[in-house]
């Protein structure tokens, strides 16, 4: 069958109501003849979806471009498109919101079932796998979770960064629940030590992640607060400068201003700065240093850069503490001892 | 009252290494002792001695000596076996808890800090006496009372005589130690209104004891949580 009567039976079925046999004529006419514009301005009416009826009207357009009547349908077209996309993006963030609320009354496992849903409707919905990511648990899932994240938005330059720190967990889990534990986010944690107990290589390495287990589970009996790890930094730091000042005070006579000693007193940026990096290499916890300075992906320090840092913070502080007693001895070494009847 | 032992088990590490190296320092220096001060040494020569070595509150405010030195080498040597008995056994019994708290090298610094706060108000209170005091029971006081904040329900076994009879109970920590302070603060008021000379550092004890506030910067995040949390330490 030629296709100008393929043509007059698609006309014929669509004329009388026939709308199916209608749109699979006039597919047959375009199989037949690329070109028929006639066909064509049919399919973009009685095609579904609504993006094959915008390509159906852009096939007109370019095979016609004159065509006022279908360009303004096609104008049509788009802007419902529009207002549909419009009203699935709202429902997804509705959906993503949800998931939220969800996270917040601890649902963990309706949330995840909800963006599962939704990633399935809209797999580009960057919020939806970013929360998707945030509950994973196995770090393999959540290694490709923020590979999509990258692919959806290669601009962001903390998911790049979230992507590689997962990457060095995904071969040091343990590192990985630590961090958990120390952001106070303990049922992770648990979780991810039961995860790696099951998948313990011997039995002393079993032996150390049971520990883990049991240490933490005491930690949610007794229900032991969180203390950020920023605070606790701070918070440790400030012993040695303190230690430092009481003894500079007394080396100048509690009297700095009759009994200047400037050198001595340089000394306290120095003890204070020191004791921040004998604190941060101590507690092992995330903190930018170890990204900014030495580009390490997890953020909390490699054994090799923490014993660096803890090598430069006991220089900062011994070396002002080596100056004073310097100070102390030279005074010792010229001290004339009164007499007795000084005694009064 | 002797308190004897801290009968609660540490809970973060089992060996208290700073503790017993401090014993193990102070017990050094005081044995040693017939080397750098010979019984027959002469007046004058210990006097020299005590005045280069020991801390003495006049020569800390018109800063001759050597200074700071003389109130660490004061922290660790002591007047006689004795003294360095009663120092050595309080720092036994309430230092390994507290060093489990804070972990062996912050406890040091703290220990230190307590020390020099202890030598600090005595110069402060005591500004124009010259007369050198030695020992570090002002440091051991801070420890004292570091433990009674970490450790308030503790229990101390402790060596008490009813009339001649000895007896050795568990008695709370809280007790203990407030009964250490409080036989500090009569004579520490008569020092500082009435001039009244003891011969003991009164005012280095509650110096060192106020210091214990500053155990809070010293001890090791999981103990700081458990504090803040109103759980046993």
């Amino acid at each position: 069958m030629d296709s100008a009567e393929l043509l007059r039976q698609a006309l014929q079925a669509a004329r009388s109501g026939r709308e199916l046999t209608a749109r699979d004529l006039f597919q047959d006419v375009v199989r037949i003849d690329p070109n028929n514009e006639l066909a064509w301005m049919w399919l973009s009416g009685l095609l579904d979806p609504l993006e094959d009826r915008i390509a159906a009207c852009e096939r007109v357009l370019s095979i016609n471009p004159g065509n006022r009547q279908i360009r303004a349908y096609k104008d049509g077209l788009l802007k419902e498109q529009n207002v549909a996309r419009q009203n699935k993006l709202s429902e997804l963030d509705e959906k993503v919101q949800q998931v939220r609320w969800y996270i917040e009354d601890a649902k963990r496992d309706e949330a995840l079932l909800l963006l599962q849903n939704i990633l399935r409707e809209d797999n580009g919905h960057k919020d939806a796998w970013l929360l998707f990511a945030d509950l994973l648990v196995n770090i393999h899932d959540k290694v490709r979770a923020y590979e999509a994240i990258v692919q959806i938005d290669p601009s962001d330059q903390t998911a790049r960064e979230t992507l590689k720190r997962y990457r060095y967990f995904h071969h040091n889990p343990l590192e990985l629940a630590a961090s958990y534990e120390e952001e106070g986010e303990l049922d992770k944690a648990l979780e991810l030590y039961r995860v790696l107990a099951t998948e313990a290589g011997d039995g002393s390495e079993f032996e150390r992640i049971y520990k883990n287990i049991v240490r933490l589970e005491d930690v949610k009996i007794e229900n032991v607060r969180h203390v950020r790890p920023s605070l606790t930094i701070l918070r440790l730091s400030v012993g040695f400068p303190l230690l430092y000042l009481l003894e500079v005070l007394i080396q100048e006579g509690l009297n700095p201003i009759r009994h200047p000693a400037p050198d001595l007193w340089i000394g306290i940026p120095m003890v204070i700065f020191g004791s921040f990096l004998l604190t941060v290499a101590g507690i092992r916890s995330r903190h930018a240093i170890w990204q900014r300075w030495f580009g390490e992906p997890d953020g909390r320090g490699s054994n090799v850069t923490r014993v660096l840092v803890a090598v430069s913070g006991w220089g900062l502080v011994l070396t002002p503490h080596l100056l004073l007693m310097w100070d102390s001895f030279m005074r010792l070494q010229t001290f004339q001892t009164p007499f007795i009847p000084w005694i009064r | 009252m002797l308190p004897l032992n801290d009968t609660e088990p540490n809970r973060y590490s089992w060996f208290p290494f700073m503790t017993i190296l401090l014993i193990a320092i102070n017990t050094f220096i005081e044995v040693a002792k017939p080397l750098y001060l010979p019984d027959d040494i002469g007046m004058w020569r210990y006097w020299e001695f005590m005045m280069h070595y020991y801390f003495t509150p006049k020569l800390i405010l018109s800063t001759e000596g050597p200074g700071i030195l003389s109130s660490f080498s004061a922290m660790f040597m002591h007047g006689d076996f004795f003294h360095l008995l009663g120092n050595m056994g309080a720092l036994w019994v309430f230092g390994r808890r507290v060093e489990d708290a804070c972990g062996a090298w912050r406890f040091l610094v703290f220990y230190l800090l307590a020390g020099t706060s202890a030598h600090l108000l005595t110069v402060l209170v005591m500004y124009d006496s010259p007369i050198p005091s030695v020992g570090a029971s002002g440091a051991i006081f801070g420890v004292m009372g570091a433990y009674l904040l970490l450790y308030p329900a503790g229990r101390i076994r402790t060596l008490v005589f009813l009339s001649i009879v000895p007896a050795w109970p568990r008695i709370r920590a809280g007790w203990v130690v407030l009964y250490f302070l409080g036989v500090q603060i009569i004579p520490a008021l008569n020092i500082l209104f009435s001039g009244a000379n003891y011969g003991v550092g009164y005012w280095a004890h509650l110096g060192g004891f106020f210091s214990a506030a500053f155990i809070f910067l010293f001890m090791r995040p999981e103990a700081f949580a458990r504090y803040l949390s109103d759980t046993p330490v």
